[in-house]
């Protein structure tokens, strides 16, 4: 229960005992030797396919949707750095540096990322890429699929946390070629200058990094919008709020028109209420990007989700809440690529902070009868035990 | 006879120490530069000893404290765990009476604690060093070194209860309320507190005052900070104005310029540091500033703890006060425990090494008072009652070149086992729940916020947005450059700098924690503060204007 310490020295607690790390050991066995499906991961394969893909795998298991793809593993790294001897080139050129010296770091940095980017890909790992892509284009039934491509550091950060890295994001990436080009540009990029100087003075090894890609399908966004797993009004967490427009969800987020509004009663998941908005506006996918679009008169009036979606969300939205033990603000999509159900996806979720009213955490609670001091020493010799 | 250049029994020996832990860690934030000899002594054995007495005092589960080392005047630590859990479980429940005079009566534990430690100075100080017969002179010594002890005891046993309960309330805000110390709610919660350090400046500030009415303000103002002590003598007002100094000085001049060494003058002895301070008043001119604060402040953190507690149900609010309670004592504590303890025992310590010094240099012993830094009680004692027909000089100048070799390099940051990686080591770190480790060495890291397109990232040390003229200053004596609404840049701050935060429209910090002082004074101030940006003095040129957001935790350069 208790977040205080800083989650990145326990991945570098599992990671006593080498870097090397196998799938087998994982008591896993893909169809793939270097890939895992996001379904495949999970915590305990957090050194194999990183924080980001790891949190992934884990909202899948706990039955939360999120848009398919699969993480290309630290294996796969570790591999093509052996085979193309990058290790030693990463040592003798960081050898003499110090972290003080920027101008150094920066020609070091530039020429390990130059050294990444210009050895090639092992044949194997890169056919695993591939027939990964194609079957998750199968999937959505759509031949190049565009995709995000991130980075998901195995050691260094959790899901949120590339202080580091700044590891890179590349989004709207299609075809077999770009994709691996992108997962070979997020290997690289664990060499940036900043994430050089952040290892050196914090004294991480720069050759005891491993790094994981997660390859995601792009949401084709037909409607989106937030949701809160309480009236953010009255703090009632018996409540759900959704909020909703045509497009992607940055015209929610941004406030940027005045979408349907629905709450749904969470015992009988029935909607309670539901305001439709005049939705003149919405985002609309244009080349690697999104763009602002009128929306149509006839559909600027008329609900952009059906009751069976509204449901759908909200169910989706129990889940997350209870996965993660308080009230969620969760950045929701319906994927026009995919069927009903399986087009309801979660894109984002953060706990209710402060600013809008949540509830007082349980677990930290006081029982009736208890003294104020036994509760406070309790709760110290919990964070002890943490 | 053999001469040892290191802390007899505890120099780092990689053999043996590597065997009893595998990681040490550098004490960066207070052995660099390397300590004098003399001043390592009593940093190794008595910090050492207050670590491992407060531990157990509080019977603290999962730690028993920390072992030191000295190698080549760095201070090398590693944490002594509780490794058996059965002996977890006996050390949990005498933490529980333990912990208890904390949360019940805190004002009462650390009251008295001070009047004690007043006690021991002024006993200390009752004694005359100049006239003092060489008997007298040595008791003062031996004195000192048990007071030493006793203040690293309580210094301690009161660290390790306050930052146990100041992690405990960090959680409980991070966990029920979603904030966490980085937060202007969380900051707001905390500050508008008055505490010793900020009394010491409101004194100055009085000096500065008077120094206008008496006409001496332009001798303060004209000369630098080195010239401004000569100035003043030159001049009648001058020499009244000192008079009424050396009140306050007599009073609170107990305190050293560095944090943790003696080989640098006490404000009492030289007080140019001090006319430093009234200096940047009289440049900043109008009323005390935190006095103008405090009012906004405390009315702010009236509605914050309002707003907070509107989210605490009935039924738990009980506890919850008591716990934001100890937090706001907790961290006045942070600052003022500096003054009672390491810096009024620093002075004493000094105090009575050079007076002992003076004597060996009118006996032919030694060349130099300030030459006993350069060595042991032991050979002190050999030599304080009867001094005649010794001489130390061979040892003085052997470990004075010794010294110099350990100022010329810099002392790795850790010493490691072989196989044995700084993240196993930061793991043990970890695994500790060691409080004080937990809030010194693990200290939250930036998370970079690629959307705000800012040129350095850090954490909210106290909350705001300005801009300004950036100052970077790297070492004390350079305080003086600050002009008013200047950006101060450092690696860190220290309590003697608190006074130019008056001057000041915000600080960026290359290292800090939100109890550090940096972030402790920009609250109490209410200017922006951003903390741990790592590169801070080297990015930003002096007179470059930058733009500090410190609710975001980051930094602009506006001309690049």
């Amino acid at each position: 229960m208790m977040s205080g310490t800083n989650p990145k020295y326990y991945i570098w607690l599992n990671q006593i005992g080498g870097l090397r790390i196998r799938q087998e050991e994982y008591g896993m066995v893909s169809q793939f030797k270097y890939i895992l499906w996001f379904e495949e991961c999970s915590k305990s394969a957090l050194p194999l396919v990183g924080g980001k893909n790891a949190n992934l795998g884990e909202m899948v298991n706990a039955g939360i949707r999120v848009p398919p793809g699969f993480a290309v593993t630290s294996e796969a790294f570790q591999q093509y750095m052996d085979e193309a001897m990058l290790w030693d080139r990463v040592r003798d050129t960081l050898s003499d540096v110090s972290a003080d010296d920027i101008k150094e770091i920066s020609k070091a940095g530039s020429s390990i990322r130059q050294a990444i980017l210009s050895a090639p890909i092992p044949d194997e790992i890169q056919e695993e890429i591939i027939a990964a892509y194609t079957s998750l284009c199968e999937k959505c039934d759509m031949t190049d699929l565009p995709v995000a491509v991130r980075s998901s550091a195995t050691a260094e950060d959790l899901e949120d946390a590339s202080f580091a890295g700044q590891q890179d994001t590349y989004l709207w990436i299609w075809g077999n070629d770009e994709v691996v080009k992108a997962t070979h540009e997020c290997w690289a990029s664990l060499f940036t200058d900043r994430a050089i100087i952040y290892r050196m003075r914090v004294g991480f090894p720069q050759d005891g990094v491993l790094i994981s890609v997660g390859i995601q399908k792009m949401v084709n966004s037909r409607s989106a919008g937030v949701m809160f797993t309480l009236d953010p009004v009255t703090g009632d967490r018996s409540k759900i709020t959704i909020d909703a427009n045509w497009g992607f969800g940055e015209s929610i987020v941004q406030g940027m028109v005045s979408p349907d509004n629905f709450i749904i009663d969470k015992n009988s998941l029935s909607i309670k209420q539901s305001i439709i908005g005049q939705k003149d506006k919405k985002f609309v996918a244009k080349g690697c990007g999104t763009i602002v679009e009128p929306v149509p008169p006839e559909e600027q009036v008329i609900p952009c989700i059906s009751v069976a979606e509204v449901t759908e969300i909200a169910k989706m939205g129990m889940r997350i809440e209870k996965h993660y033990g308080s009230p969620q603000d969760i950045e929701w999509a319906i994927d026009a690529d995919l069927p009903f159900p399986e087009n309801t996806f979660s894109t984002q979720s953060r706990p209710v902070t402060a600013a809008g009213k949540s509830d007082f955490g349980g677990d930290v609670s006081k029982e009736e009868g208890k003294g104020d001091t036994d509760h406070i020493i309790d709760l110290m010799l919990m964070g002890f035990s943490r | 006879m053999k001469i040892y250049d290191v802390v007899p029994g505890f120099e780092f020996d990689e053999e043996v120490d590597l065997e009893k832990s595998p990681a040490w860690f550098l004490d960066a934030t207070h052995s660099v530069p390397p300590w004098t000899p003399m001043f390592g002594w009593f940093w190794i054995n008595f910090c050492r000893h207050g670590m491992q007495y407060g531990a157990e005092k509080l019977s603290l589960p999962t730690v028993k404290g920390w072992d030191w080392r000295f190698k080549d005047g760095g201070g090398y630590l590693t944490l002594n765990l509780v490794m058996d859990e059965a002996e977890r479980k006996e050390r949990e429940v005498k933490f529980r009476e333990a912990i208890r005079p904390f949360i019940e009566d805190y004002d009462k534990l650390w009251g008295d604690y001070v009047d004690e430690m007043l006690g021991h100075y002024a006993r200390l100080k009752a004694c005359d060093v100049d006239s003092a017969s060489n008997t007298e002179l040595l008791a003062n010594f031996e004195d000192v070194i048990n007071v030493c002890r006793r203040m690293w005891e309580i210094h301690m046993h009161m660290m390790y209860g306050v930052d146990t309960a100041f992690i405990l309330f960090e959680n409980v805000c991070k966990d029920t309320l979603g904030i966490d110390d980085t937060h202007p709610t969380f900051h707001d919660l905390l500050r508008g507190y008055d505490n010793k350090v900020f009394e010491v400046d409101r004194e100055l500030w009085k000096l500065s005052k008077k120094a206008e009415e008496m006409g001496v303000a332009d001798i303060i103002l004209n000369s630098s900070s080195g010239n401004a002590l000569a100035a003043l003598k030159d001049n009648e007002a001058g020499k009244k104005w000192l008079e009424d100094l050396q009140v306050l000085l007599d009073e609170d001049g107990w305190r050293m310029q560095r944090m943790a060494e003696i080989n640098l003058p006490t404000w009492l002895e030289d007080p140019t540091p001090a006319v430093a301070s009234v200096k940047f008043f009289l440049k900043q001119g109008g009323d005390f500033n935190l006095d103008t604060e405090r009012g906004g402040l405390v009315k702010r953190r009236e509605e914050a703890t309002k707003e907070v507690l509107e989210k605490v149900p009935e039924d738990q609010q009980g506890w919850f006060k008591m716990l934001l309670g100890l937090a706001q004592k907790t961290g006045t504590f942070s600052e003022e425990h500096n003054h009672y303890l390491d810096l009024y025992t620093h002075a004493l310590m000094r105090r009575s090494c050079v007076a002992i010094g003076k004597r060996l240099v009118g006996a032919g012993v030694i060349d130099d008072p300030e030459d006993t830094f350069f060595l042991m009680p032991d050979e002190i004692r050999a030599v304080a009652l009867v001094p005649d027909g010794s001489n130390l000089r061979h040892i003085v100048e052997r470990r004075r070149k010794e010294w110099e070799g350990w100022c010329s390099k810099e002392n790795p940051p850790a010493i490691l086992k072989e196989g044995f990686t700084m993240d196993d080591a930061m793991g043990v770190l970890v695994q500790s729940n060691d409080p004080i480790a937990l809030k010194v060495v693990v200290g939250a890291m930036p998370v970079p916020k690629p959307e705000l397109n800012a040129d350095l990232y850090g954490i909210c040390g106290s909350g705001g947005v300005t801009e300004g003229p950036a100052r970077v200053i790297m070492e004390e004596s350079q305080l003086d450059e600050v002009q008013k609404g200047d950006i101060l840049v450092a690696a860190s701050t220290a309590p003697s700098w608190t006074p130019v935060f008056g001057l000041l429209n915000g600080v960026v910090v290359d290292r800090g924690a939100s109890l550090s002082h940096s972030a402790i004074v920009s609250r109490e101030y209410g200017i922006p503060c951003v903390i741990n940006v790592f590169e801070g003095t080297a990015k930003i040129k002096t007179g470059q204007r930058i733009k500090v957001d410190g609710d975001n935790g980051v930094v602009y350069i506006m001309d690049k």
